[in-house]
């Protein structure tokens, strides 16, 4: 669309390239890049986390998910900072005093079992794969948006970069690339949102008041890029030019009904200020009329709006903890106290990270309300800025936006292609950097053709999704291996197996359009608020049932993990022979 | 150990309690939703903005009782842990 944009996504895109092929270089094995890293300051960490944390879908998909479907949809990015806050209360001091780098690490190194392994890499690759996902649809839509190519250019972009990157060397390691990504992100988000807010200004809108369907501030002119079926709440006189429900149009004064119209591609239709704003079919029918609920929706076809509520609320709160290549950063930190600081920053980056979307979601309700006939909810905060601020200023904002949309999906597609590829040749194979390469490649083609055939579902909810299934399956693990002594290796693979498992059926059966209304749906569509509890049941039951499988090493672990520094040095210097185990298995690999 | 286990239990019931109290008033008393505050709706305010001074008041109690816990204990083992070591 414009050249500022194309120019800002190429600079992204080759900064990143850049950065890898300096990789190649810098960090020739995974111990490099591990052990190196390991006296980052928590500050800095923190930015990388967040860095790396950040993607499409805080970026894009939360501002459209509200613009689309209510204020409801806020609780994705409550649930994702709120993840951290449970991640400091659970796991990340002694995460890092036990001194694994991936989750199969942990669970081999608590329990002891091989089997194991095998079940959580399987799972480390679907997590991965969930959240590669919606990065790859975010890349489809924001060069969809600015160069006017089809989706699938986008996807398969994003997918030749970072692959190449990875198999070449890696940006992963690189702390201060992760650290940079997140201050760009920020102000790729916060600008625009405080220059549009100021631009604007503050007025009274009708349209924030409760229990009302958006009407248009100011006369506005919809121009319909595609072929939209919409509804309007009360009849309306327009202006219409092109085809309306089957007749063609001049530029003429139409009385449109309060009910269904099809509009053809390239129409235009003309509203006066205070006409209701019409609503495209394609969208969540719940859209209309609780914008301000306080439930979410989405993937439920709107039932039980409670019950799909504390099922974001629970996935989203307990699935940070399981996710794979966040876990990896909690080892770069010099100590467990470190650690704890850490995640505080973090949790305040995200903070100020959320309002923005926010920001933005409210300005579209305000002021640009006609966005809601966009077909794509997720590509909302891309059209804003041009919208709101015609001329250059509107376009430089675009193009920050678009770069930093564009970052964001680097960035968090990297370090997810790294643990899925580290998984792959590491916990699976047994190989080393060459068979890294290729799995780098293969997985991410895989992600990438089936991103091509998702483009239906928004990026909030497959992240939801992805953050569901890491909660009802690596979560219990990971808190009970921490906080609970008498953890089985049965126990926890029998959780991991069911609690993962029958999330992502219920995943898989919602993407099948299993079941469109009720109960089911929102079993169906929200998993984690029935699975959760099952992983953690499944696991404490088996468990204690098999009583006698409990590793013989748990008190040397366990202390491990809760010792503070100060002491535990000296403990190791005491107990030789099983500490000495230890640090061979804490040896850094990939 | 079991003692920060308990903050840590402590701190996150008062962060989920606090989380999850929203959506159940909001459903019980659907009044609720419709206050506004200068125009603006309170479930805007509440899930945009105020959830998260929450979250880092609770993350940094946190972190403060847990430097404090782990200091006490060190100071508690410390004389017992010396002697074999020199």
């Amino acid at each position: 669309m414009s050249d500022a944009a194309i120019g800002a996504i190429a600079f992204v895109t080759l900064l990143t390239i850049m950065v890898g092929a300096r990789g190649v270089r810098v960090a020739r094995t995974p111990d490099d890049f591990m052990v190196a890293a390991r006296q980052v300051p928590p500050a800095l960490n923190a930015s990388a986390i967040s860095g790396e944390y950040l993607s499409a879908a805080s970026f894009l998909g939360i501002a459209g998910l509200v613009v689309a479907q209510g204020l409801g949809a806020l609780w994705y990015s409550v649930g994702y900072t709120g993840g951290y806050l449970v991640l400091l209360l659970l796991v990340a001091a002694p995460l890092r005093r036990f001194g694994a780098y991936t989750i199969p690490d942990f669970a081999v190194g608590r329990l002891g079992s091989r089997g194991l392994r095998q079940t959580a890499t399987a799972l480390v690759l679907v997590i991965g794969w969930f959240y590669l996902l919606p990065q790859m649809k975010g890349a489809g839509i924001t060069l969809q948006w600015v160069l006017g190519t089809p989706y699938w250019v986008g996807v398969a972009t994003l997918g030749v970069v970072v692959s190449c990157n990875i198999a070449m060397g890696g940006m992963k390691g690189i702390t201060f690339v992760q650290c940079f990504q997140y201050w760009l992100k920020l102000c790729a988000i916060g600008i625009p949102a405080l220059v549009l807010l100021i631009a604007t200004g503050h007025s009274f809108s009708p349209n924030l008041t409760p229990d009302r369907a958006p009407v248009f501030t100011q006369a506005t002119v919809v121009s319909l890029t595609q072929a939209t079926g919409f509804t309007l709440t009360r009849s309306a006189e327009a202006t219409v030019t092109g085809l309306l429900d089957q007749r063609t149009f001049q530029d003429q004064a139409v009385r449109l009904c309060a009910c269904r119209h099809v509009a053809g591609a390239g129409t235009r239709i003309g509203f006066a200020a205070g006409d209701p704003v019409p609503v495209s079919l394609a969208m969540e029918p719940s859209s209309l009329e609780s914008w301000d609920s306080p439930f979410l929706t989405s993937g439920t076809g709107g039932a039980h709006p409670l019950a799909a509520t504390y099922g974001v609320i629970i996935a989203t709160f307990f699935g940070a903890i399981g996710l794979p290549h966040i876990l990896v950063r909690f080892y770069t930190n010099p100590d467990g106290e470190a650690a704890r600081r850490t995640t505080l920053i973090v949790v305040l980056l995200l903070s100020s990270f959320y309002l923005f979307p926010t920001v933005l979601a409210v300005l579209t309700r305000l002021h640009a309300p006609q966005l809601y006939l966009s077909s794509d909810s997720d590509s909302i905060v891309l059209a804003l800025p041009s919208l709101l601020l015609p001329g250059l200023p509107g376009e430089l904002l675009a193009a920050l936006v678009a770069a930093g949309a564009f970052a964001a999906f680097l960035s968090t597609s990297s370090g997810l292609l790294v643990s899925v590829a580290g998984a792959l040749s590491h916990d699976l194979l047994h190989r080393g950097v060459n068979t890294f390469r290729w799995c780098a490649i293969s997985a991410g083609a895989i992600a990438t053709i089936a991103a091509l055939l998702i483009d239906r579902f928004s990026l909030a909810l497959l992240v939801g999704w992805a953050f569901a299934i890491a909660a009802s399956s690596f979560c219990p693990l990971m808190v009970l291996g921490i906080w609970w002594r008498r953890l089985t290796r049965i126990g926890a693979t029998a959780g991991i197996v069911l609690g993962g498992g029958s999330c992502l059926a219920a995943i898989v059966a919602t993407m099948l359009g299993a079941a469109t209304g009720g109960w089911g749906a929102v079993l169906l569509g929200q998993p984690a608020i029935w699975t959760v509890p099952l992983a953690f049941g499944v696991m404490i039951v088996v468990s204690l049932l098999t009583q006698r499988t409990v590793p013989a090493n748990v008190g040397q672990v366990m202390l491990r993990m809760h010792l503070p520094e100060a002491l535990s040095r000296q403990t190791y210097r005491t107990a030789s022979q099983a500490s000495r185990l230890a640090q061979d298995r804490r040896t850094p690999d990939l | 150990v079991r003692a920060q286990l308990g903050l840590s239990l402590v701190c996150l019931t008062f962060a989920l309690a606090v989380t999850a109290s929203f959506p159940l008033i909001a459903a019980m008393v659907p009044a609720v939703t419709r206050i506004t505050v200068d125009g603006i709706p309170l479930t805007l305010i509440v899930l945009g903005f105020a959830f998260y001074p929450v979250f880092l008041a609770v993350g940094w109690f946190y972190n403060r009782q847990a430097r404090q816990l782990e200091a006490r204990f060190t100071s508690l083992v410390e004389p017992a842990s010396r002697r074999p070591d020199v």
